[in-house]
């Protein structure tokens, strides 16, 4: 019975692994290249739902710009582009409609009439306009005109206007932009503060601020000089644009995502208490988190995760306006993550390498963003550094932050030197459907085991290498890597071995999911992920040619087949056999022999030898005529043996051991000689048994040596 | 119509007439006399490895030091390689293309010097064997030496780093060309190092290298070979403000500061002196500039003249100087003159721009330059354009010419680097990226194949590399490899060829070979278990005494510098642990003398029986294990 049930559970265990399948990635090919040239240097690819277009940015037939590459045909086409370091070629930033006819970007080109500021704007590229009609749409644009382009107040007026995100700031069908203002504007009338977040309805001509805080209007806060607006930008004020610096780096850009449906739109908030429900003492201005927002139907801005939990049950009722310092688990009011609430908290972000924009599924439930708070099951104080992880959250009416929440990496160690288990998350994608998200990082150990790491481990941390993380599997896998199954690498200059060769930002980033999820885009600055790959400089020193490219790798589906299944006879009862095992003793005998009693499991060949160690002298070899002096060493010899056959099943055997001849005269000194017997049976058909034991041989002293003992003469030994 | 009327119009049509041809130039490429024209002709990538997709795009071949002909159909570069695509090595091209020949011995700036018609040398990279000395990690670039002949690497010379004769960075090779292959060859690059003065200079005389350094001390920058003589370049070092002493060349004797030797002959083998400087007043430098204001002097020979051409340096050597000017200078039957630069009297026709090298012209009189910015020149970029001039005898620039041309379309593919001219209207350039463009009149651009195997391994398609090894570098310690070699021997094929296994020794040149480093090598136990190893050293060498049971070392003596002579080893052994086994280990510390092999028989060390016999193994199983000297 017990047999059966065994069976039986391995058999369900079996069917459970075949379920549970572990994705594989195919061969990696290079995107950012067209049928005569590679790019050289690409960056921030956006894949068509429809896995038929690639959007990227970068320097590709002699322009800069923004490109569009049809993965069927092999063409690349500029979609805004111009001479490198001219407003015509600072196209930065796509994100591509579902069909891939549409793309957006930011440039501080001026593309249609009514863009008459300096600064950057969004504009929306009609990738299959002919004719008259115009190819772009101006996305940055005041509510209700049809090209009038956002005026902007700024000490430098080049250099900030609107920006949108890569990837993530066009709707599926291309007809709606979220972008971010990063300067004083008329988005939300006169004197709207920077920072907002806004959304361009091209079919309407709306431009609707999302941004919106508690009390009505844009987000407006002020902490000693600095003014907030509702998005966070790591260095205080908004960021500059173009993007300097690009090279093997992601750009410290701010912006907010739209989901596919145009239902959603995700940015990383500052001043969360200004825009979304808190604890009634939590104020802090530059307060930190990903924040969610329904504009269709349009809904309040909510947290997509904790700090505090205001609406989790039981907080209402414990009264607490703040949550405590150290704030144990079992806190009504403690979300997921250890937000400490002084002053100068800095939220779940607080600027560190990485894209903190929150990533959103097509319909805008699932969101994807990257936390350096502490997760509440590491306890406070678990460590000073900033460790990126992964999370990602349901945004599901009647959900706690902490239901709603999942870490999906976590630290291998606390130790802030080792890349291995600490390396931070930098970037992060969510497929459409919300089953996939993608990372980057250089991280090569994952402990957790939901979601399992799959995939081999690299030895040591290399360059960012791009994971995939299959909520349906609830598996892990490495998706980049170099063409001959190698780790990410580029070439670089003679490192000792101490040294990191490659940076935090160095590697797989960007990563973009086509509608199915089984197409992944991203960027490398890999050289050996594809072959034939040669933009790479010979040595990265260079503040632009970061020999980056965009790639794009299918995942293998493999074709659903239904498990073998059978249950076999249950086995026969096994034949009962007699314990194959040696019984052995030694009896020394007075006449120098010893006698051994070995009781053998069957018929077979019962050997016994034993060993002893003897001084031995020895002459050396003659060296000319001069002959070496003689040497004694103490050797382990063979000084008995004897061996006997049984013919029958267990019986028992005699075996009488005598010393060698040369050997006797050593039992009859004081002591005898002490010897190790080694018992060997072999038996056809079965294992070699083997058994020591430890005997001494010891013999009556000769009469004529007891003589010369007497005489102290005779019988001296020589 | 009157006069009045007529002249306007007739000066109308000429100025149409005269943009038209000028939109006729600037839209159709640059062809010269004999219609050739500039072209990028970009070879394929090798093969991936199998079950890898081959690269749909052409790909810079990297960092290109050297290209150099034997003939418009046999030609050489030798590259840094690019990425995991293309390996650092030597690439051959056959008359119809180009095609890896060797994935050995390439380098980040290395030089080729033919020395036959199937031999060659290169100046490469340097290995790992010269690596991390005292925890210095020495420069690897360009310091190790390959001798190419017949298809094979028969030869390959390093030298330990950071030792008094340490190699130093080689930047010029040349040979004197004589009937099938050249018993003289010259490889030159930086000064001595301190206190040391001269510039690195390496002389192999048909059997062995040795050193000989150039007296004066500034680095050797070229070679080039010309109507039987070799001619080398110098480099006068900057002065730069606040005057360092570190930075100033040191010479040997002092010079006039305003009159360098940049140019010297060196003498075939036999004839003294070995270098001579050669026309003192030549280049005349630009009023108010220095010596060190111009880069040093390119050179390139065709069969009636010699060329020389050098740009400004990018960095002025002082506040107070003025900059330097470009400046070509051409030897025609010893009769030197300054086409280009401060003494012909003419403006400065590359202001602000590097010359990166210059091409003879065959039987044309001309030369082709390779310029390139000096911002792109400190610092290329992949997307620089690449430009060519043309320069008559006279100066004269007829052409200049930006590559890739508008009608090929695409980017920039970096700017011109290196530039060569094999034949008559048959030229090619090579940019920072590793691009190649071709100068060739349409209809001309390929030739009779070149169908020797040594260069193309006899297979017109095979496309992967047909040398694949390379000796171990004479003058370094010989490290065994970590992995056993590849069991190719149920590979289908030809063996391979013999001689790329053969060690490097010619026909005609077999009357000397290297002496053992060990000799006479004796042993004996002393109070039973200390072994006492007598041997005599060829050289001043590092030695050490190991002794292995069953893979385990059991003993070792340190790592010992010895002179050369007699000398001997202690090594105490534990009777326990009777070694099976021993290892020596020499390093030899210096290149080994050379005999005669008439009548001296073999030179060869048995040390199998070095070992004495063992007392705790009478049947002498060490004795054959023996005594097994690992260099």
């Amino acid at each position: 019975m017990r047999r059966a049930l065994a069976a039986a559970a391995a058999l369900l265990a079996l069917i459970a692994c075949a379920s549970a399948r572990a994705d594989v990635f195919g061969t990696i090919t290079l995107a950012s290249r067209s049928a005569d040239e590679q790019a050289d240097y690409a960056h921030d690819p956006a894949i068509s739902a429809d896995g038929g277009y690639v959007a990227f940015d970068g320097s590709f037939g002699g322009e800069t710009g923004v490109f569009r590459r049809n993965l069927a045909s092999g063409a690349v086409e500029a979609v805004a582009a111009g001479a490198a370091g001219t407003q015509a070629g600072s196209a930065e930033l796509p994100s591509i409609s579902a069909n891939g006819q549409y793309v957006s970007f930011t440039t501080t080109a001026q593309l249609v009439s009514g863009d008459i500021n300096a600064g950057p704007d969004v504009y929306v590229a009609n990738m299959s306009a002919a004719g008259e009609e115009s190819r772009y749409a101006l996305a940055s644009a005041v509510d209700g005109t049809t090209e009038e382009a956002l005026s902007y107040e700024s000490s430098d007026a080049s250099s900030y206007g609107s920006v949108a995100a890569g990837r993530s700031a066009l709707s599926a069908d291309g007809t709606e932009v979220a972008f971010v203002t990063t300067a004083v504007s008329n988005l939300a009338g006169p004197q709207t503060p920077a920072l907002q977040v806004a959304v361009r309805n091209l079919l309407t001509d709306q431009t609707q601020l999302v941004s919106v805080a508690l009390a009505g209007g844009p987000v407006s806060a002020s902490a000693g000089a600095t003014r907030y607006g509702a998005v966070y930008s790591p260095s205080g004020s908004p960021p500059t644009f173009p993007y300097q610096s690009r090279a093997y780096a992601i750009p410290s850009f701010v912006g907010a995502s739209i989901s596919g449906d145009g239902s959603t739109v995700a940015w990383l908030g500052q001043d969360v208490a200004a825009q979304a429900p808190m604890l009634p003492g939590e104020t802090a201005p530059n307060y930190t988190e990903p924040l969610w927002r329904r504009i269709a139907p349009a809904g309040p801005t909510r947290r997509v995760t904790g700090g505090s939990d205001p609406f989790a049950p039981g907080c209402a009722a414990s009264g607490q306006t703040i949550l405590p310092t150290e704030a144990p688990a079992s806190n009504p009011c403690q979300g997921p993550l250890l937000t400490l609430s002084e002053s100068t908290n800095p939220g779940t972000w607080e600027g560190h390498v990485g894209d903190p924009i929150p990533q959103l599924s097509a319909n805008g439930m699932v969101v994807g963003f990257i936390a350096q708070a502490e997760p509440l099951g590491n306890g406070t104080g678990f460590s000073d550094d900033l460790y990126n992880e992964l999370y990602v959250a349901n945004m599901s009416e009647g959900l706690t932050r902490v239901q709603a929440s999942r870490q999906l990496t976590e630290l291998g160690s606390g130790d802030a030197n080792d890349p291995a288990t600490t390396s931070p998350v930098i970037d992060l994608a969510v497929s459409p459907d919300g089953t996939q998200v993608a990372f980057a990082t250089r991280r090569t150990i994952f402990p957790l085991g939901s979601p399992g790491y799959v995939t081999a481990p690299a030895a040591v941390p290399g360059m960012v290498e791009l994971f995939d993380v299959d909520l349906g599997n609830d598996t892990l896998t490495r998706v980049s890597q170099g063409f001959d199954g190698e780790a990410s690498e580029h070439p670089h200059g003679e490192e000792s071995s101490s040294l990191d060769p490659y940076s935090p930002t160095d590697g797989a980033l960007s990563p973009s999911f086509s509608g199915d999820g089984d197409t992944l885009a991203f960027s490398s600055t890999a050289s050996n992920l594809v072959f034939g790959d040669g933009n790479t400089p010979q040595l990265p020193d260079s503040q632009t040619f970061d020999g980056s490219d965009v790639f794009v790798v299918p995942r293998v589906v493999f074709t659903p087949q239904p498990t073998p299944q059978m249950i076999s006879p249950p086995p026969s009862a096994p034949a009962l056999a007699p314990v194959w095992q040696l019984g052995a003793s030694a009896l020394s005998r007075s006449n120098g022999t010893v006698l051994l009693e070995v009781t053998v499991p069957g018929a077979g060949t019962l050997r016994a030898s034993a060993r002893s160690a003897v001084r031995v002298t020895a002459r050396a070899h003659r060296h000319g005529k001069r002959a070496s002096r003689a040497n004694s060493a103490v050797q382990t010899l063979a000084v008995a043996s004897a061996s006997r056959s049984a013919r029958e099943a267990t019986q028992l055997l005699t075996l009488a051991l005598e010393l060698g001849k040369r050997y006797r005269a050593l039992a009859t000194r004081s002591g005898g000689l002490s010897s190790a017997i080694t018992l060997t049976f072999q038996a056809a058909g079965h294992r070699t048994l083997r058994q020591t034991l430890d005997v001494t041989f010891q013999g009556k002293v000769a009469r004529k040596h007891a003589t010369s003992k007497t005489s102290g003469k005779k019988g001296r030994r020589k | 119509m009157s006069r009045k009327r007529i002249w306007p119009a007739l000066a109308l049509l000429l100025a149409l007439a005269a943009l038209a041809s000028a939109a006729t130039a600037l839209a159709q490429p640059f062809e010269d006399e004999a219609g050739a024209s500039w072209k990028l002709e970009q070879p394929q990538p090798p093969e991936p490895p199998p079950g890898v997709a081959p690269s749909s795009t052409p790909v810079g071949l990297g960092q290109i030091g050297d290209i150099k002909f034997w003939a418009p159909n046999r030609g050489l570069l030798i590259t840094a390689g690019n990425g995991k695509t293309i390996p650092p090595g030597v690439w051959a091209y056959n008359g119809e293309r180009w095609h890896e020949l060797s994935n050995q011995c390439g380098a980040t700036d290395g030089r080729i010097a033919w020395a036959g018609p199937n031999e060659f040398w290169t100046v490469s990279d340097g290995r790992p064997g010269q690596a991390s000395v005292n925890g210095k990690v020495p420069p690897i670039i360009d310091d190790t030496l390959c001798h190419f002949a017949g298809g094979a690497i028969v030869g390959s010379y390093a030298s330990l780093a950071f030792q008094p004769s340490s190699y130093q960075p080689m930047h010029a090779a040349g040979c004197f060309l004589e009937g099938s292959g050249s018993k003289d060859c010259w490889f030159a690059g930086d000064p001595l190092a301190e206190p040391a003065t001269g510039a690195f200079h390496l002389n192999w005389n048909g059997s062995t290298l040795s050193a000989a350094p150039n007296p004066q001390g500034r680095a050797v920058e070229d070679i080039a070979e010309y109507e039987g003589s070799l001619y080398e370049s110098v480099r006068v070092r900057p002065r730069q403000e606040p005057l360092k002493p570190s930075e100033e060349d040191r010479l040997s004797e002092p010079e006039p500061a305003g009159e360098p030797s940049l140019i010297h002959q060196i003498a075939p083998a036999g004839v003294e002196p070995t270098f001579t400087s050669l026309f003192p007043g030549l280049p005349t430098y630009a009023p108010g500039s220095s010596p060190s204001a111009l880069s040093f002097l390119h050179l390139s020979a065709g069969a009636e003249a010699m060329w020389a051409a050098a740009g400004a340096t990018r960095e002025k050597p002082s506040t107070s100087e003025q900059p330097g000017q470009a400046t070509v200078l051409r030897d025609a039957g010893g009769q030197w003159s300054e086409p280009i630069g401060p003494g012909s009297g003419a403006p400065d026709p590359f202001a602000q721009e590097a010359i990166e090298s210059i091409a003879a012209d065959p039987e044309t009189g001309a030369a082709w330059l390779a310029v390139d910015s000096q911002e792109d020149a400190a610092q290329p970029s992949p997307t620089a354009e690449a430009t060519v001039a043309r320069v008559a005898a006279d100066g004269t620039i007829s052409d200049t010419e930006t590559l890739p041309a508008a009608a090929e379309g695409g980017g920039g593919k970096g700017a011109a680097k290196q530039i060569v001219c094999p034949a008559v209207h048959d030229c090619w350039m090579t940019t920072t990226q590793g691009w190649l463009f071709h100068l060739a009149p349409e209809g001309e651009r390929t030739l009779p194949r070149d169908e020797d195997s040594a260069f193309d391994g006899g297979n017109p398609s095979f496309s992967g590399p047909t040398i694949i090894t390379r000796p171990e570098d004479q003058g370094l310690p010989q490290v065994p490899p970590d992995e056993p070699p590849i069991d190719d021997s149920g590979l289908l094929g030809e063996p391979p060829a013999a001689a790329a296994l053969l060690p490097e020794v010619h026909a005609e040149e077999e009357d000397r070979v290297p002496v053992a480093l060990l000799s006479q090598i004796h042993s004996r136990l002393v109070h039973g278990t200390t072994l006492e190893l007598r041997f005599h050293l060829a050289v001043n060498a590092r030695v050490r005494l190991i002794a292995k049971r069953k893979k385990k070392v059991v003993a070792s003596t340190a790592m010992r510098t010895f002179a050369a002579g007699n000398r001997k080893l202690l090594l105490r052994l534990n009777a326990k642990r009777w070694p099976t086994k021993l290892d020596l280990q020499t390093h030899a510390l210096a290149p080994l003398p050379t005999t005669s092999t008439r009548g001296a028989g073999t030179d060869s060390v048995s040390t199998g029986a070095a070992f004495p016999v063992d007392l705790a193994d009478p049947t002498g199983a060490l004795l054959a294990s023996g005594l097994r000297p690992s260099s």
